[in-house]
């Protein structure tokens, strides 16, 4: 088989969701053009669950750029992407997303991407970041490394990453609170 | 300059130089799989407009579903080359938006830090 693909999805869309977690796992062969299809899915899931548009495009870009450094650094033969909705209740309702990648890479890039997660997790004003990334990575020739620095920016999801071996696993979290702010 | 009609995966883009009006139009996606593309457009569309009498370009996201943070980077790239062009070959460039695609209001916000004098939104 080309293209490892794994899907597994529970939903109750008629049941209160309390407690009722939706989620997503899907590996995929690391191929680009893939990432879009995947965006696409997830922005019609997130619209479902969430019913609020503006979150969940947030939600898809933040799917998208996590996914394309996770296809693009990849070393092996797996990309891995899982979702989770989950709907708190009680003083802070909401529902909490959490957005995971996973794949393999090699040393040089781990260690670039825990400096890269650092600076992004830790900013103190994450649209001024931004901003110095994009003016910084303008003399690079291939890619950005603006992905995660835009996410941070443009939707405030916390961003954190493990790494265990060579494989490393990004996580971005926010709860979508209602009326979709994060 | 000659219109162009550029198609790339899922990436389509079309330009036409009008009375002084470059009309840059994108429709799809602008993902890693058309960066090079389309830095490879704005560039060639930066210097022919060099040689032209042109005061605005107005460019229609309306029909971009989604623009990753590398095509991004080529935009502000494109922003900035006009913004420190001489004073004759300067020209403004208004991006005009979709409000329906929800990403597009937050990220060209962006852009406009990096060319305010010259940027406008409109639409989002």
């Amino acid at each position: 088989m080309q293209t490892p693909l794994c899907l597994s999805t529970s939903e109750t869309p008629e049941r209160p969701l309390v407690g009722s977690p939706t989620s997503v796992d899907i590996l995929f062969a690391p191929v680009l053009q893939v990432v879009s299809t995947m965006r696409r899915f997830v922005l019609a899931l997130y619209e479902r669950i969430l019913q609020d548009p503006d979150a969940s495009a947030e939600m898809a870009l933040v799917t998208h750029e996590l996914l394309e450094n996770a296809v693009k650094y990849n070393t092996h033969t797996g990309t891995r992407l899982r979702v989770s909705v989950l709907r708190q209740e009680g003083s802070d309702p909401g529902y909490l997303v959490t957005i995971r990648t996973a794949n393999r890479a090699s040393l040089a890039h781990i260690h670039s991407a825990e400096l890269l997660v650092g600076r992004v997790r830790d900013a103190a004003d994450p649209d001024l970041m931004y901003q110095q990334m994009i003016l910084s990575s303008l003399a690079q020739s291939e890619g950005s490394g603006l992905g995660l620095a835009r996410i941070r920016a443009e939707t405030q999801m916390s961003i954190d990453m493990t790494v265990t071996g060579d494989e490393i696993e990004v996580t971005a979290r926010a709860l979508v609170r209602p009326g979709g702010a994060t | 300059m000659n219109p162009i009609d550029l198609r790339n995966n899922d990436l389509r883009a079309t330009a036409t130089l009008d009375a002084g009006v470059l009309h840059l139009a994108f429709i799809g996606t602008a993902d890693a799989s058309s960066e090079a593309a389309l830095a490879g457009l704005l560039t060639r569309i930066h210097a022919e407009l060099q040689q032209e009498d042109v005061r605005e370009a107005r460019v229609d996201m309306r029909a971009l579903e989604f623009m990753n943070s590398s095509c991004f980077k080529a935009f502000i790239t494109w922003i900035i080359a006009v913004d420190h062009s001489p004073p004759a070959r300067r020209h403004l460039i208004r991006f005009l938006c979709n409000p329906a695609l929800h990403w597009q209001r937050r990220s060209l916000k962006a852009m406009v830090h990096f060319g305010t004098d010259i940027v406008t939104v409109e639409g989002g």
